[in-house]
């Protein structure tokens, strides 16, 4: 029967692959013909939404099987948290992950741990410093690399500290960058690789496997082939203006130009097209190692980016506000089942934290159980904690759907619903009286403190609007027109709903 | 599974309780409900422990006396008094280390 069918499990996690930027997703433009094939192919999740932003908590999320919204957010793994890996310790399933995600390597964060096989890709956003030393070549400036006005005011001067981290984050990048010669040693490039250089050569042949490859790409810098090759960016060929590598973390407003935001969105958009292409290599690469048809596929990405105003970035630009808006936590999921008809787009709302409750599951390892003697005198760790559901009786079409609504948030500062007919944002920094049981204590404030960092984007602040927002999800996803003030009666059934369930999971 | 305490009776039951747990409530309250769950659980993980529960509506002076200013608020009662008080929500084993710390 299809229950014994999955033996290994490949998970690839793209960093800010904005879900409408795929054509399976609807995107006319963009060009993702592997990830289209493979989700016409297999399953495709419509509503897939991660619920406590942004990279480390998704990760932990998945690791732990359980939600962070109502807990903790930019956080290490501690020894209190059980990991799918600490539960496949010991089990015959071998482990390994190929990574170049930078946060997850943050010191003593631990995001590595447990799996048989690291291997760290280095140079991608947050491990760009470990480059700083090194000789430019003096044919690389870093203010060519961006928009001057971006850094410079009218009279020369830089216009904040903004900009000069910018120049010398560029200057880290391009330190890294300037051995680069072709798309081939570009970082998603790098990664897919490496995954494929363990399937074929690393892995112990005889043993089934937990592959975790976890691709930076596309997140930014914004650096697909066009800006090395010095070409047009096919998705924006009449630029005149400058390759735009990073911009400031900050609100467009006053900043950047419609028009750069657009370059931004076009590089980024390339960017997307490489990390189909490598995706695409390695998929290809697992169908020829004869893996196809006795391993679990899952593709995923944690969030997508804010980059502009109205939906695509509600007036910011990366990830220096902690809002959690649709082009942000509504995100790409697929999967390749063995034993399961492709084909299918599954409406249903899922979260990230199913994935990692999904893998174990899919390999017959979903026991809730927590003993502290398997029978050899040392620690066996099961699923009892683990609050995600299973995907796989979704996608064999024993359950119509596993959850009625979606949440999402930046934990201690913003938190939202997502239903079939509205999305309701409620922002915790500015209604702390409230009772939201985040903590024994006031909510926003005190679980903040100890989270010194937040998001990657250095110049983030904990700014939120003034008040809660409503939309109309099915005329407005994007959320672009507030109707709390016409309907405050629905709000209020929704915030309500929303304290509910972060209160229930606060008890799990 | 829980003993309901009232006004009149609170005092004594607590005093002859060795070891035991007491929530304070409201009827309709759902994160109420929520936390008597996982007093169930926390009780499985802890046996031997009393489950006790005050509604704090109809029991103001219980309340006050105990210091319940919300529901849920639970405490921890050893040797015949109460030992550690919390308001708001924890999960089973934030419970369990709870009753072990104080």
């Amino acid at each position: 029967m299809t229950e014994n069918k999955i033996k290994n499990v490949v998970f690839i996690m793209l960093d800010t692959l904005q879900f409408n930027y795929l054509g399976c997703y609807g995107n006319k433009t963009v060009k993702t013909p592997n990830f289209d094939r493979f989700a016409r192919n297999g399953i495709l999740f419509e509503n897939a939404y991660s619920e406590g932003l942004p990279t480390v908590p998704v990760r932990r999320a998945i690791m732990t099987g359980r939600f962070t919204l109502p807990f903790s957010g930019w956080q290490a793994l501690s020894p209190d948290d059980t990991t799918i890996t600490d539960i496949l310790w010991g089990r015959q399933v071998q482990t390994a992950l190929v990574y170049d995600t930078p946060p997850m390597r943050l010191p003593k964060y631990g995001y590595s741990r447990g799996f048989d096989y690291v291997k760290f890709c280095p140079g991608h956003e947050l491990d760009h410093t470990t480059y700083a030393e090194r000789t430019l070549d003096p044919g690389m400036r870093p203010i060519d690399y961006t928009s001057p006005t971006m850094v410079y005011n009218e009279k020369g001067e830089l216009i904040d500290d903004a900009s000069q981290a910018l120049l010398d984050e560029i200057d880290c990048f391009l330190k890294f960058r300037q051995d680069w010669r072709s798309e081939e040693d570009n970082y998603v490039s790098v990664v897919a690789r490496e995954a494929d250089r363990w399937l074929r050569d690393v892995r112990i042949k005889t043993r089934p496997f937990m592959l975790w490859v976890d691709s930076f790409d596309p997140h930014e810098p914004w650096d697909p082939p066009s800006v090395w090759q010095k070409e047009p960016c096919p998705y924006d060929p009449e630029w005149k203006g400058n390759p735009i590598l990073l911009a400031p973390w900050t609100p467009v407003e006053g900043r950047m130009t419609d028009a750069e935001c657009e370059h931004i969105r076009a590089l980024y958009a390339e960017n997307i097209e490489l990390v189909d292409k490598q995706v695409g290599k390695l998929l290809d690469s697992i169908r020829d190692q004869g893996l196809w048809d006795e391993t679990l596929i899952v593709i995923a990405s944690d969030h997508g980016q804010p980059m502009g105003e109205g939906e695509h970035g509600h007036g910011i630009m990366r990830k220096c506000r902690p809002w959690p808006y649709e082009e942000l936590v509504h995100v790409p999921l697929m999967m390749h089942v063995p034993g399961v008809a492709g084909g299918q787009r599954i409406k249903g709302f899922v979260q990230n934290v199913d994935v990692g409750v999904t893998i174990l599951d899919a390999l017959g390892l979903y026991q809730e159980i927590n003993t502290l003697d398997g029978g050899h005198g040392f620690p066996v760790y099961g699923c009892i904690d683990m609050q995600g559901k299973s995907l796989m009786p979704l996608v064999r079409g024993e359950v119509d759907k596993i959850r009625d609504f979606a949440i999402a948030g930046y934990f201690g500062m913003s938190w939202s619903i997502i239903t079939e007919d509205y999305s309701y944002i409620h922002w915790i920094l500015k209604n702390a009286s409230q009772r939201d049981y985040t903590s024994q204590d006031n909510p926003g404030k005190v679980t903040m403190e100890n989270e010194e960092m937040w998001s990657c984007t250095a110049g983030a602040k904990q700014e939120c609007p003034e008040g809660d927002e409503l939309y109309d999800r099915r005329s407005d996803p994007f959320q672009l027109r507030n109707i709390l003030g016409q309907q405050p009666e629905i709000g209020e059934k929704l915030l309500e709903q929303l304290k509910l369930y972060i209160g229930e999971l606060r008890t799990l | 599974m829980f003993e309901q305490l009232t006004d009149a009776t609170y005092e004594n039951r607590i005093a002859e309780t060795a070891a035991g747990v007491c929530i304070f409530i409201k009827k309709l309250c759902p994160h109420c409900k929520n936390m008597m769950k996982v007093m169930e659980k926390f009780s499985a993980l802890q046996p031997g422990v009393t489950l006790l529960s005050i509604d704090v509506e109809e029991n103001k002076a219980a309340a006050d006396a105990l210091g319940a200013e919300r529901a849920p608020t639970t405490l921890i009662i050893k040797g015949g008094s109460v030992v550690g008080k919390k308001a708001g929500l924890m999960n089973p084993k934030e419970m369990l280390a709870f009753y072990k710390s104080v």
